[in-house]
């Protein structure tokens, strides 16, 4: 409470139907620890039945303004408006009338991946053409569902300059519909252990008062053998570093229309007591962190609700965009080792392009191949 | 958020036995045999497994795509 103001942040979780998360979650739940739930409504799309349980406990957490809904696989940035992505809207529409989200919220990036469900966000050029579409699809979420929509910031960059602009470019779309940002604290890790940057200096390359949602999470460190170097993966399947603790508490009291803030981990990393045990003490360091800075967090000057929503009949669609992408996506999923990716990518239609391949880290294209392709078959 | 007694114990059987079965009628299978037949204590402690994470046909990544 501040001056009579009623509490303003929530810690919660991501929670989704994996039996190692709820394992988990069970005794934070019993204790009345959790004040937010974020649900991946997108995730269940080959099963039409929740358990009633868990529909309740959405039910529950929604009716109360603490269920937040989070997208993975709409791919914003795909260059073609696909019926995969029109159902999925309708799905979004349907589940926003089911359930009281507060916000929905997707990912930067398109996804590699031949199939729908299948794949792995990776960056694509900021350019006007992929901003206009961007700006197009955020529309059409905000639309379908009629809540404040929002974009999570990625961890992954080719190279240095993308990931000074990424910021910047982000707010561009947001600005389209009132959007807010989820910024992702382990996301920002990586990029300041990929690319040697002070946090300090990364996160003012942000818009900071559009900031509604903070994820932390765990990674792993894997060995780029292109140059010898450890590169920092978004991974979700470990413990959250100190450092990125350190990062939420310097955070907050930047971050105006902040609400909720949530620890992220897959199932696969909580897989034994420990672990579990782990995760809980992790959920205590970041919720004591909220609460005893939530005196230090400025007023909150934003509700994130769209206003003059435009929306255009036919979704806009850049071919070129969308043929790079899926040369891209065939080269990464199919190519035996990294020199041949490179080799491949150096005769593709990315070459002097807007994707400006030449500027790209080998580390970092490497990593680029190996999170295609362990996603390439979905989960 | 404090959760009422009858969706914890939903959930605790929801997870324990890892099927799309369960609903909230199902309060009174976390009972022990010996329990009253009012008992009100909670058995609700999960049994966390090694590698017990696919119970689920449906288990998902969500986010951690890095």
């Amino acid at each position: 409470m501040r001056n009579g103001v009623g509490k303003e942040l929530y810690s919660g979780i991501s929670c989704n139907l994996d039996s190692n998360i709820l394992s988990a979650c069970f005794p934070l739940f019993k204790g009345g620890e959790v004040e937010v739930i974020e649900w991946s409504f997108d995730t269940l799309f080959s099963h039409n039945n929740l358990p009633d349980w868990f529909d309740h406990l959405l039910t529950v957490f929604g009716e109360e303004g603490r269920l937040i809904g989070h997208g993975v696989y709409f791919s914003l940035f795909n260059g073609t408006f696909t019926k995969d992505q029109q159902e999925w809207l309708n799905g979004l529409r349907v589940t926003s009338d089911r359930y009281e989200f507060d916000h929905i919220s997707e990912h930067f990036g398109f996804m590699t991946g031949q199939d729908f469900h299948k794949g792995a966000p990776l960056n694509v050029p900021l350019s006007d053409n992929s901003l206009a579409i961007a700006r197009d699809r955020i529309s059409r979420m905000s639309y379908a569902c009629g809540k404040p929509v929002g974009l999570e910031n990625l961890a992954f960059c080719y190279d240095k300059e993308g990931l000074i602009r990424q910021g910047s470019f982000i707010n561009q779309i947001l600005e389209e519909v009132n959007g807010f940002l989820i910024l992702d604290l382990h996301n920002l890790y990586c990029q300041c252990m990929n690319f040697d940057i002070e946090f300090s200096e990364l996160i003012l390359k942000y818009p900071l008062d559009r900031v509604r949602e903070i994820h932390i999470s765990g990674g792993s460190w894997e060995i780029a053998q292109s140059e010898d170097r450890k590169i920092r993966r978004d991974t979700h399947d470990d413990a959250v570093p100190r450092e990125v603790f350190e990062y939420l508490q310097e955070v907050i009291p930047k971050l105006p229309n902040l609400k909720f803030v949530i620890l992220e981990q897959l199932g696969t990393g909580l897989d034994t007591i420990v672990k579990q045990a782990r995760f809980r003490d992790d959920f205590e360091t970041m919720k004591s962190i909220v609460d005893h800075k939530q005196l230090e967090k400025p007023l909150a000057t934003n509700d994130f609700k769209s206003k003059n929503l435009k929306l255009s009949k036919h979704p806009i669609s850049d071919e070129t965009l969308a043929k790079q992408q899926q040369e891209l996506t065939f080269i990464l999923e199919n190519s035996v080792d990294f020199r041949s990716v490179k080799k491949r990518l150096q005769n593709s239609s990315l070459a002097s392009s807007p994707w400006n391949i030449e500027s790209w880290e080998d580390s970092m294209l490497e990593t680029a191949f190996a999170i295609a392709n362990k996603w390439k078959s979905g989960f | 958020m404090k959760l009422s007694k009858s969706i914890l114990s939903a959930m605790a059987v929801g997870i324990a036995l890892g099927t799309t079965s369960c609903s909230l009628g199902d309060v009174e299978e976390i009972h022990y045999e010996h329990c009253a037949l009012d008992c009100e204590e909670e058995h609700t402690e999960l049994r966390a497994t090694e590698g017990g994470g696919d119970t689920y046909p449906y288990n998902c990544p969500a986010c951690g795509m890095g």
